[in-house]
């Protein structure tokens, strides 16, 4: 007995069972995913959050599984891109490995691509709909902010604002923020947003803890609820058979009775 | 004229009377056969339409056990009409209930409640082990 016993009577909430199972598996540091279509600049953001040249950055698509990488204290997890007309199967097995795995999802969005498209919409949704869910924080990245006006860059915000309405937007130019690095410029730096970025996620990284035991409670609760309302309509299905059995026999047993009783008037009858 | 006609009635009735007394002692010797015959005739027939009744019974509780897809042979048959001559009001006794209960639509019912007490077994082995992770 294990898992597998809940897995194989709400075979419908396999999403949810494996979550709980990564909760209780063992102490896990947080895990921040970056989510969004390829070319947004996911490896190139997280590349300059772990100041390294971790994650592989090429126009080409170069993300195809999960790539992890633990750096201060954290797990960063880069997932292949959102793209449904490009992505294969084990594009999504990895995106649904990176949803169970995630504390905090970073949603990438370049700024040059103006507002949403249906994909990304679809996937703000669900984001939204999880966080209300779970608990699970999503933070909105604007990428490459460096590439367009400031205009234009408000004008993007204010769109997507107007399309996840309930997460944080925060814009940032990953691109500034390594040249900072390498020029020694403050100015760079400051004016790259990651910095700002990284308060967000410290902000939302002290609340993991907190968040997962409150997911794991609610996925109990609500998982023993599932199985209770199985238990539940399979008890009175059960009862409905058990009774429909006993009216059965009764109204044989009744039928024979008045047959039986015809019968001997008329055996009897010479 | 009248007394003439009386005369003669009454001879008449009195030949009349011997020859009845006459015809009545010569029957008296075969009318002990007469009756056995008639007897034996009344029992034939009595035994025909008691047949002629078992098999009618017959067919009609063949029938009604075909109708509840219940299968018996000749003996069977034979043992449950033989109840229903002797006793007047009897419910099916265990092996015809039992028949009954083996039917195809009994079969089924019987299979379905395996299949369901099978899967809240299943179900509460699940929520045991839920109920024993450390949650809360």
């Amino acid at each position: 007995m294990g898992f597998d016993a809940i897995y194989a009577v709400l075979p419908d909430h396999a999403d949810k069972i494996s979550r709980l199972q990564y909760l209780l598996a063992e102490a896990r540091l947080p895990v921040v995913s970056v989510i969004g279509k390829y070319n947004h600049g996911k490896s190139s953001l997280l590349n300059a959050l772990v100041e390294r040249d971790q994650f592989a950055v090429s126009d080409a698509r170069e993300t195809t599984v999960l790539s992890y990488f633990e750096h201060e204290g954290v797990r960063w997890l880069d997932t292949p891109g959102l793209d449904a007309d490009v992505a294969r199967k084990d594009d999504r097995e990895a995106m649904t490995g990176a949803w169970q795995q995630s504390d905090i999802r970073l949603f990438v969005h370049c700024v040059r691509e103006g507002e949403f498209d249906q994909s990304e919409s679809d996937m703000i949704d669900a984001l939204q709909q999880d966080a209300a869910d779970s608990g699970r924080q999503t933070l909105i990245v604007l990428t490459q902010i460096e590439q367009v006006e400031e205009q234009t860059l408000a004008n993007v915000q204010a769109r997507i604002k107007q399309q996840a309405s309930k997460l944080p937007i925060i814009h940032v130019s990953a691109h500034r923020y390594l040249q900072g690095l390498q020029s020694g410029s403050a100015l760079k730096l400051k004016k790259s947003g990651i910095n700002e970025l990284r308060q967000a996620l410290q902000i939302a990284m002290a609340e993991v803890l907190q968040t997962r035991g409150d997911e794991v409670l609610e996925l109990g609760e609500s998982l023993g609820s599932l199985i209770d309302q199985g238990l539940s309509n399979l008890q009175a299905r059960l009862d409905h058979q058990q009774s429909t059995k006993q009216s059965r026999l009764a109204g044989f047993a009744e039928e024979y009775r008045q047959l039986h009783s015809k019968l001997h008037q008329q055996l009897n009858r010479a | 004229m009248l007394p003439l006609l009386l005369l003669a009635g009454a001879v008449a009735a009195v030949a009349a009377a011997v020859s009845s007394s006459s015809d009545s002692s010569s029957s008296s010797s075969s009318s002990g056969s007469s009756r056995d015959y008639e007897r034996e005739a009344a029992e034939k027939a009595r035994k025909v339409k008691l047949q002629a009744n078992k098999e009618a019974a017959e067919r009609q509780l063949r029938a009604f056990l075909q109708g509840k897809d219940i299968e018996v042979d000749g003996a069977q048959l034979a043992a449950v009409i033989q109840t229903m001559v002797s006793q007047p009001d009897k419910y099916p006794g265990e092996p015809l209930k039992k028949a009954f209960l083996r039917n195809p639509s009994m079969r089924a019912i019987d299979t379905e409640v395996s299949a369901l007490e099978l899967q809240i077994a299943e179900r509460n082995q699940a929520k045991a082990f839920l109920n024993s992770l450390p949650i809360g």
